[in-house]
């Protein structure tokens, strides 16, 4: 594992890279803004093998958050939030399966696990507002293991696979009042995309008592890659000029992201989590 | 600067007795008020001469961070405040007493508005825009529109001059309620709202659209008992332009004012989700956007009327053109329901005259129409979901109203052949090369012709049969309550093996590689050579196995009273993993996506992950699972004890529509094509449509169906506890 800290800049880099599968890289650029407001989160492991299956049991979690300016914290909310989730998920699914606990109703299912974790989150980050301060987060976590993905999802930071056809496909829903006028016809893409409205966001963690996290999950067998990113990355970066660049290894993929982000000119924090699958 | 500073008396504490005040001086005009807010903020203490930045910020209290005028505060030589009545983000609001009209007391509202920009010339574009719409408002005349009296800025801030209205607005109405307001409560104010809409939207020369229509801007006169509608927007003038702000309160909005459309047919969807709102105590900013369709009002408020929650729903229509076309449509169509109620009411609300009753307001074309079936009529009856494009996920339990078919007996198919047997048969048949096979609780085995039905052979056991046969390689394997699994060849029926167990036999065999694999009452897991019978393995569970086999990756998945989904190595029998559900598990998994999808009787559908033995998810009923799921294009279908056939998306395990039968559902269902088959312990055999749970057609039968179809060759068999085996139509 080597983690390398440039000194003076806006960016982090490390690699994971105990096994070709779940390699990854995670990039956080301050952007267009004066401070980066986003948050990431990337673990990478290998289990012993408890199920008898060949292989050990891969492990990945990964998380984005971004913080919501206007909500006068967004730097720290969603460091809040990235921590205790990751900090929660670790506690009540890694170190459990270390332990060797048999899987099962008792610990309830990975889905369920996953969005507890959010809602506290977002019952402690809501808890904190008073004095005009209202700090909130989109939050977006990948759990993977073994070859199926599991997310849990609050915001319009994304998830998407890449596949080894070469096709992009975003896992996530956007929960932005555009996204969700486009899904219902009343808008097109392409003006929810120049929207003045872009990132006003029905959902997100630390705006309300109750958030309704969304969980997925996706087997990921045929895929190739898992990238997760913040708004200030898939606003400036067209689908298929992402999938051209996730073809490359995650640590080349993850730079040629952020700088194409950057060539354009993005007004926004850029975050990006490139896992490779294959 | 035209602000005097008084010392007043303490009048007759009326609404300020939250605060505390103290004046320095004795009524000497040139002393300073002084006031203490709450919660001990800053007291602002001043003289002509303290260097402070406004002399009118001298006088402000704090209130929970906003600074506020204090009691006794004069503006304009003529208006005295004398309490706080809302703060707002943006705005403050008091009441003042005019002293123009010095003999009397004569109350007036007054805003308070500031500017949150520090550019001076966006501030000065933005005070030419207020003062045009202050000048149209002040040019309207309607009972139900607050007159404006004046207006004038003093130190960066603007203020509005505003009849005064004794009473609440509706929000603090409904939070005061803490629960829905009655029905012809909110009648009544929605005709009023009408009314003054119709008003604004004839305005000449251009309609004015009010744009911002939500129970908070609602007033409720006590004096008059009218509805008033306050803030116009102007505030809005204001904001900062940020984050680009909607005009307009996100929930309340129709979706066309995202895209800068405002017309008054926006106003009539507010108010669509104003009533909704009020008629449901469910506040839709918190909800998920433009979902109001998949929270109709009678499913969280069953006492409002059908005709009130068509209304509704049709002035929330998305597309504007669905909706009432104007605001005098739809003030007809409430008086006519509530004419219903209280005819005299409406009459009065009409001017007098008498209004024409009516049970339904006009309908859109896709009505909801009832449930037929007998039980629990309030979870048949529910809304189809808007067509348009589908979304990823489908929150909440979108359940789709099986009424589409027009009328329950009716919609039958046609029966091919029937079979009847000495007993019933609650085990589901199969088709191998052309000939069906079942089991029957008179101890038969029973091979008839697929086709036309004809018996062939049957070969007889000791006990009932309750479970399944299969069939491989011309021999045909089926297990009674004798304890016995039995192997019997196709053609003729003779008995080829047999492998004696110590209990009941209740699961049904399964095939896989030349090795048959089934459970037993007597705690244990066989896997036997299909040919000769010989025991290759078997495996020691707590309770009964009654579950049958799936296969994938070199693993069998089984179920078993204790409890536990068991993944053994199908070879060797040695255990992979076993995964705790709760309680039993009687429901076969089905295997698909890397996923083991089963039932159990602790009420859950469970989905767990084969390579992690993880649950990824798992889905809740209200009753036990003895059904085995069938899952297609990332579907599962399984039926309930609580009687229901639920369709689940595979991803999330989220309800995708559900459909309720009269009885249990314990058969397991099958797909073919476009539609899901079944049997319930109402009798019926079902096929229902796989896109929306659509009924396609029933078919009745004498006795309770637990058993489960199967499909070859557009034939449907299914057995009943009528003793029977059907054959039919697909």
């Amino acid at each position: 594992m080597k983690a390398k800290l440039r000194a003076g800049t806006s960016e982090q880099v490390s690699n994971g890279s105990a096994s070709n599968y779940l390699a990854y890289a995670a990039l956080r650029h301050v952007g267009g803004k004066q401070a980066n407001e986003d948050n990431v989160f990337a673990l990478a492991s290998q289990l012993p093998n408890q199920t008898g299956a060949d292989g050990d049991l891969p492990f990945g979690l990964f998380i984005v958050a971004d913080g919501v300016s206007s909500s006068g914290s967004g730097a720290f909310a969603s460091a809040y939030a990235t921590k205790r989730v990751a900090g929660r998920l670790l506690e009540r699914l890694y170190l459990p399966m270390l332990g060797g606990h048999e899987a099962g109703v008792m610990g309830g299912t990975v889905g369920d696990i996953l969005a507890e974790a959010v809602r506290e989150a977002n019952t402690e980050l809501f808890a904190m507002a008073g004095n005009g301060n209202n700090p909130a987060t989109t939050l977006t976590v990948a759990l993977v293991l073994g070859r199926r993905l599991y997310a849990a999802h609050a915001g319009d930071s994304r998830i998407y696979l890449f596949d080894k056809a070469g096709e992009l496909t975003q896992v996530t829903a956007d929960h932005s009042m555009v996204a969700r006028l486009v899904e219902m016809g009343q808008m097109s893409e392409a003006d929810a995309a120049s929207s003045q409205q872009r990132s006003s966001l029905y959902r997100a963690v630390g705006i309300s008592s109750e958030v309704e996290v969304e969980v997925y999950s996706n087997t990921l067998v045929d895929q190739q890659r898992l990238l997760l990113c913040s708004d200030g990355l898939w606003s400036a970066v067209e689908g298929e000029e992402i999938a051209a660049y996730l073809q490359a290894p995650p640590a080349e993929a993850a730079a040629a992201l952020v700088a194409a982000a950057l060539a354009a000119h993005v007004e926004d924090n850029v975050s990006t989590i490139v896992v490779a699958l294959d | 600067m035209l602000i005097k500073k008084i010392g007043i008396p303490d009048a007759g504490g009326n609404g300020t007795s939250r605060r505390e005040e103290e004046q320095s001086g004795n009524g000497n005009g040139n002393d300073t008020a002084v006031g203490v807010g709450l919660g001990a903020a800053a007291v602002n203490r001043t003289s002509d001469h303290s260097g402070q930045t406004s002399q009118l910020d001298a006088m402000r209290n704090t209130i929970s961070g906003v600074t506020t005028l204090t009691r006794g505060t004069v503006l304009m030589d003529r208006y005295e405040i004398e309490q706080v009545r809302g703060v707002g983000g943006m705005s403050t609001v008091y009441r003042a007493r005019d002293l123009r009209f010095a003999n009397v007391l004569r109350y007036t509202a007054i805003k308070e508005m500031f500017d949150t920009t520090t550019d001076p010339s966006v501030g000065r574009v933005r005070l030419a825009n207020f003062e045009r719409e202050a000048s149209i408002l002040a040019t309207l005349n309607h009972t139900s529109i607050t007159k404006i009296y004046d207006y004038f800025s003093l130190e960066g801030k603007v203020y509005l001059v505003l009849e005064y209205i004794d009473g609440k607005d509706l929000e603090s109405m409904l939070d005061d309620r803490a629960g829905p307001m009655p029905e012809d409560e909110v009648l009544r104010w929605s005709i009023q709202i009408c009314d003054v809409l119709n008003y604004l939207h004839g305005h000449k020369p251009q309609p004015i659209v009010f744009r911002d229509m939500k129970p908070s801007n609602i007033m409720f006169d006590n004096s008059s008992s009218r509805i008033m509608l306050v803030d116009f927007g102007i505030a809005k003038v204001f904001q900062s332009d940020k984050k680009g702000t909607m005009i307009g309160t996100e929930g309340y909005s129709p979706p066309e004012q995202y895209r800068g459309i405002a017309e008054p047919r926006g106003d009539i969807y507010a108010l669509g989700a104003t009533m909704h709102h009020l008629l449901t105590n469910s506040d839709p900013r918190t909800e998920t956007p433009f979902t109001f369709h998949e929270r109709p009002p009678r499913r969280l408020n069953a006492r409002i009327s059908p005709a009130t929650e068509t209304l509704i729903m049709r002035a929330l229509e998305y597309d504007a053109t669905r909706r009432w076309a104007n605001a005098e449509e739809m003030r007809q169509a409430l008086l006519a329901i509530l004419a219903t109620h209280s005819p005299n009411e409406a009459a009065a609300l009409n001017g007098g005259v008498a209004v024409g009753s009516s049970t339904a307001a006009s309908q859109p074309p896709q009505s909801p129409s009832q449930s037929q079936q007998p039980t629990q009529p309030q979870e048949t009856s529910g809304v189809s979901l808007k067509p348009g494009p589908s979304r990823m996920a489908i929150p909440g339990t979108a359940f789709m109203d099986p009424s589409n078919a027009p009328h329950l007996i009716g919609d039958s198919t046609d029966m091919l052949w029937d079979f009847a047997s000495e007993d019933e048969i609650r085990s589901s048949p199969i088709v191998y090369k052309g000939v069906v096979y079942i089991g029957s609780y008179d101890s038969n085995l029973y091979a008839l012709n697929a086709k036309s039905g004809e018996f062939l052979w049957k070969a007889a056991t000791e006990n009932g049969i309750s479970s399944s046969p299969c069939a491989s390689e011309n021999m045909v394997f089926v297990g009674s309550e004798d304890h016995i699994l039995y192997a019997f060849d196709t053609i003729r029926g003779r008995k080829v093996w047999e492998f004696r167990t110590n209990a009941p036999i209740r699961s049904s065999p399964k095939i896989n590689n030349g090795l048959i694999y089934f459970g037993s009452d007597d705690q244990f897991i066989y896997c036997l050579d299909a040919k000769t019978g010989r025991q290759v393995w078997k495996y020691r569970c707590w309770m009964s196995v009654r579950s049958s086999a799936s296969f994938s990756r070199g693993n069998i998945y089984i179920g078993a009273n204790d409890n536990h989904l068991y993944a053994l190595d199908a070879t060797t029998g040695a255990l992979r993993w076993k995964f705790n559900a709760g309680m039993s598990i009687i429901s076969t998994p089905a295997i698909t996506d890397g996923l083991a999808i089963f039932g159990a009787m602790d009420n859950n559908i469970y989905a767990v992950d084969l390579e992690s033995s993880y649950a990824a998810w798992k889905f809740r009923t209200d009753g036990f699972i003895f059904s085995s799921p069938a899952v297609q294009a990332g579907r599962v279908y399984v039926g309930g004890v609580d009687g229901f056939l639920y369709c689940v998306d595979m991803k999330s395990g989220r309800l995708v529509w559900k459909y309720k039968t009269g009885g249990q559902v314990t058969s397991s269902p099958r797909v073919h094509d476009n539609a899901v088959y079944f049997g319930a312990s109402d009798k019926m055999v079902y096929s229902l449509a796989t896109r929306d749970g659509a009924l396609r057609w029933q078919f009745p039968t004498l006795g309770p169906v637990p058993s489960s179809p199967t499909i070859e060759d557009g034939i449907v068999y299914i057995g009943s506890t009528d003793n029977k085996l059907y054959a039919l139509a697909i």
